[in-house]
């Protein structure tokens, strides 16, 4: 029948209409993202403030967009004394992190860097050799995948 | 004339800018909250009571921003086209009793004054449109004169059996012929075209042609910024307001709902009733193609208007009191 | 409003009206989306009704300049739009605000090396608020209207001065900066 479709496009609205609404409600309700989202970029720390990165360069050499810079320390190779991240460049593709092989790179949930600074967006994960307050704390000095503490294969 | 008359008078039109403004008011805040809620959202809720204070909000921001005249537009009628847009509006309002007898003008021939003045608001949209030297706003302009013109035939050929129907054009009369049985029931057809046409006369969704987003920036209103925007906004409420009114006062029985005593609180009831039905239209269906819209009007709501008009004549002389 | 702005210093009635002023601005930021890459379908989702910005009288995306507040930048600048992007700037009426969205619009993104990209939108425009992200979360675009609601709420408006009436970016190369002062002089009728 002429009309049918207009119609039921009312019903449908209409239904909606009087339903209850399905909003976020953002600022006070926060989703928990989905577990492997690639929010800024942090590092594991050990307690006592040493980041398991052991300054092979390997994440700074496959980052497509010259995010990370690494400074090593001159007497000791394997130590860094500076990592910076700055975020504003980086596109999130996890490179850096799938490539790192002590798995110190690790991304976080954290999504609200909003800023009115473009300078702040730029942040250490090492200073003076020792881990800043961006890393993530982890227990064990020795690190290990996270895919093979459940199980999974470790393809690092 | 009288001193007494003159001063009801003027009372009068100064309650009739309050209404105008208490109902671009509420209905901006309705009408962001009835889409929201179409939408699965809550609309505005951070100003005062469910966003209740919303449209202060807007008014304040709009009324603080710079006002841009741009350099080649007619700065003359880039003034005047809001104004020539919502006086019109305004002065129908001045006929359209609210209860019997009770306007502030009940005059005769009501139902043409009103007429008349829907007939001057594309004027006024064209001069929005074609006074701010955007070739988008022209088109729009040109479109809302088209598309306006074009839905008012049909328009009036269905006020018309209202007309033969009540045997008068007083708009009290009208509606007191509807006391018991609505013109709704007896000429369901009638109301069908004079929705629509309404809806199109309105420059509502889905006819919205002269504010086209998704073709033209932003239609007639493209170049008006700040406060002369909030004017272009008042004239369309203002425009939706008179609409929805020769609705109720025609077909939908106006302050009568038998069997309970007539009171204009039915008909205050019934005019926010179809506005949201207008708000409602807004949100279910999409924007209709230039074309397809004029061949709607020209094609099949003229001679269905004829029909009804035809039907409705034959339907008065045969049975008394129709 | 010259008289907020232009005022020497403030009193009763200045403060009274400025509070209702920065109230109104604040809960009444409308877009001007001029989307010019990926980070605009985010946007559109934070439109959507899952994160229904109109909640704080934000909703309106109003197709022309004249009419909102905020423009937003959802995406790289290519050095061709640059112009057209500061001219969409112009035609807005003041206040205006700017947020670049997504780490095109910061710094170039993925885009930084290339030879017809501008390296953030700051080189083009004034911007305000500088939102992370590749795509940007629509969560996380939110909390940067957030940040630039409060900043609109909480500075005063009293003696500020005006900006200039037509906006030229500071270091343009050369050649460009012609191009954009002619496209202005020809084109701009603000
Ligand atoms: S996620 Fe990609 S772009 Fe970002 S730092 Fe890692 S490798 Fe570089
Ligand atoms: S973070 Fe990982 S990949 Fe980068 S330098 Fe340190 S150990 Fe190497
Ligand atoms: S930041 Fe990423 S998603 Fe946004 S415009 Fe640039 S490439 Fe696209």
């Amino acid at each position: 029948m002429f009309g049918q479709g207009l119609l039921k496009g009312l019903s449908v609205t209409g239904r909606r209409m009087l339903g209850k609404t399905e909003c976020d409600m953002y600022p006070y309700r926060k989703r928990v993202l989905p577990p492997k989202s690639r929010i800024f970029l942090s590092m594991r720390a050990t307690p006592d403030g040493k980041a398991l990165c052991n300054a092979c360069l390997t994440c700074q050499q496959g980052c497509p967009d010259n995010v990370i810079r690494i400074e090593q320390d001159p007497e000791d190779r394997k130590r860094a004394v500076s990592f910076r991240v700055n975020s504003g460049r980086c596109t999130f593709c996890g490179i850096c992190e799938e490539n790192c092989p002590r798995h110190a790179l690790t991304f976080t949930q954290d999504f609200e860097r909003a800023t009115f600074d473009k300078g702040t967006l730029t942040y250490a994960l090492i200073a003076d050799g020792t881990a800043t307050g961006a890393c993530v704390i982890v227990e064990r000095t020795e690190p290990e995948h996270p895919a093979s503490a459940e199980g999974g294969e470790d393809v690092g | 004339m009288n001193a007494r008359i003159f001063l009801t008078q003027l009372l009068g039109a100064l309650g009739l800018i309050v209404i105008l403004g208490f109902n671009v008011i509420i209905m901006d805040w309705w009408e962001r909250k009835l889409v929201g809620h179409i939408h699965r959202r809550p609309g505005p809720m951070h100003t005062g009571w469910h966003g209740i204070l919303q449209p202060f909000a807007d008014m304040l921001k709009m009324l603080s921003k710079e006002d841009i005249v741009p350099d080649r537009a007619d700065r003359l009628f880039f003034w005047l086209g809001p104004a020539v847009a919502v006086v019109p509006a305004f002065m129908a309002l001045a006929v359209l009793p609210l209860a019997p007898g009770f306007a502030l003008a009940d005059i005769g021939n009501g139902l043409f004054f009103v007429f008349a003045m829907q007939t001057i608001m594309p004027f006024g949209y064209t001069l929005i449109g074609w006074s701010g030297h955007n070739k988008w706003s022209l088109v729009g302009a040109l479109r809302s004169a088209a598309q306006l013109i074009s839905y008012e035939i049909p328009m009036l050929i269905v006020a018309l059996g209202i007309l033969l129907a009540a045997g008068s054009a007083r708009l009290t009369d009208i509606v007191n012929a509807q006391s018991t049985v609505w013109y709704a029931v007896k000429q369901p057809i009638g109301l069908l075209i004079f929705f629509i046409t309404a809806v199109a006369e309105m420059n509502r969704s889905p006819f919205d042609m002269p504010e086209a987003e998704s073709e033209l920036v932003a239609g007639i209103h493209t170049e008006y910024a700040g406060m002369k925007f909030g004017l272009v906004m008042m004239a369309e409420y203002t425009a939706m307001l008179v609409g929805s009114w020769m609705i109720v006062l025609l077909f939908l029985g106006g302050w009568h709902l038998w069997p309970l005593p007539p009171s204009p609180v039915w008909l205050v009831l019934k005019l926010y009733l179809v506005q949201s039905g207008i708000i409602w239209l807004r949100g279910t269906y999409l924007r209709l193609r230039v074309d397809t819209m004029m061949e709607m009007s020209w094609k099949y709501l003229i001679p269905a208007s004829l029909a009804n008009l035809m039907l409705v004549g034959v339907l008065a002389t045969t049975f008394k009191g129709f | 409003m010259g008289l907020i702005e232009n005022a020497e210093r403030p009193n009763f009635i200045l403060t009274t009206i400025d509070t209702l002023l920065r109230w109104g601005r604040s809960h009444s930021l409308w877009w001007c989306n001029a989307g010019s890459a990926c980070c605009s379908l985010e946007f559109a989702a934070m439109g959507g009704a899952r994160y229904d910005m109109d909640r704080i009288g934000s909703g309106l995306v109003r197709a022309s300049p004249r009419q909102s507040d905020v423009l937003l930048i959802p995406g790289p600048i290519t050095k061709k739009m640059a112009p057209i992007f500061v001219r969409v700037y112009n035609q807005m009426p003041d206040p205006k605000w700017v947020i670049a969205m997504g780490s095109c619009a910061i710094s170039g993104g993925a885009f930084r090396e290339s030879y017809s990209m501008t390296r953030g939108a700051d080189t083009v425009l004034p911007v305000d608020v500088y939102v992370p992200g590749c795509p940007v979360r629509p969560e996380a675009l939110f909390y940067g209207l957030l940040k630039l609601r409060a900043r609109v709420r909480g500075t005063s408006n009293i003696g500020l001065a005006h900006r200039e009436p037509i906006y030229v970016p500071p270091d343009l190369p050369p050649e460009w900066e012609a191009e954009v002062r002619e496209f202005l002089g020809e084109h701009e009728a603000c």
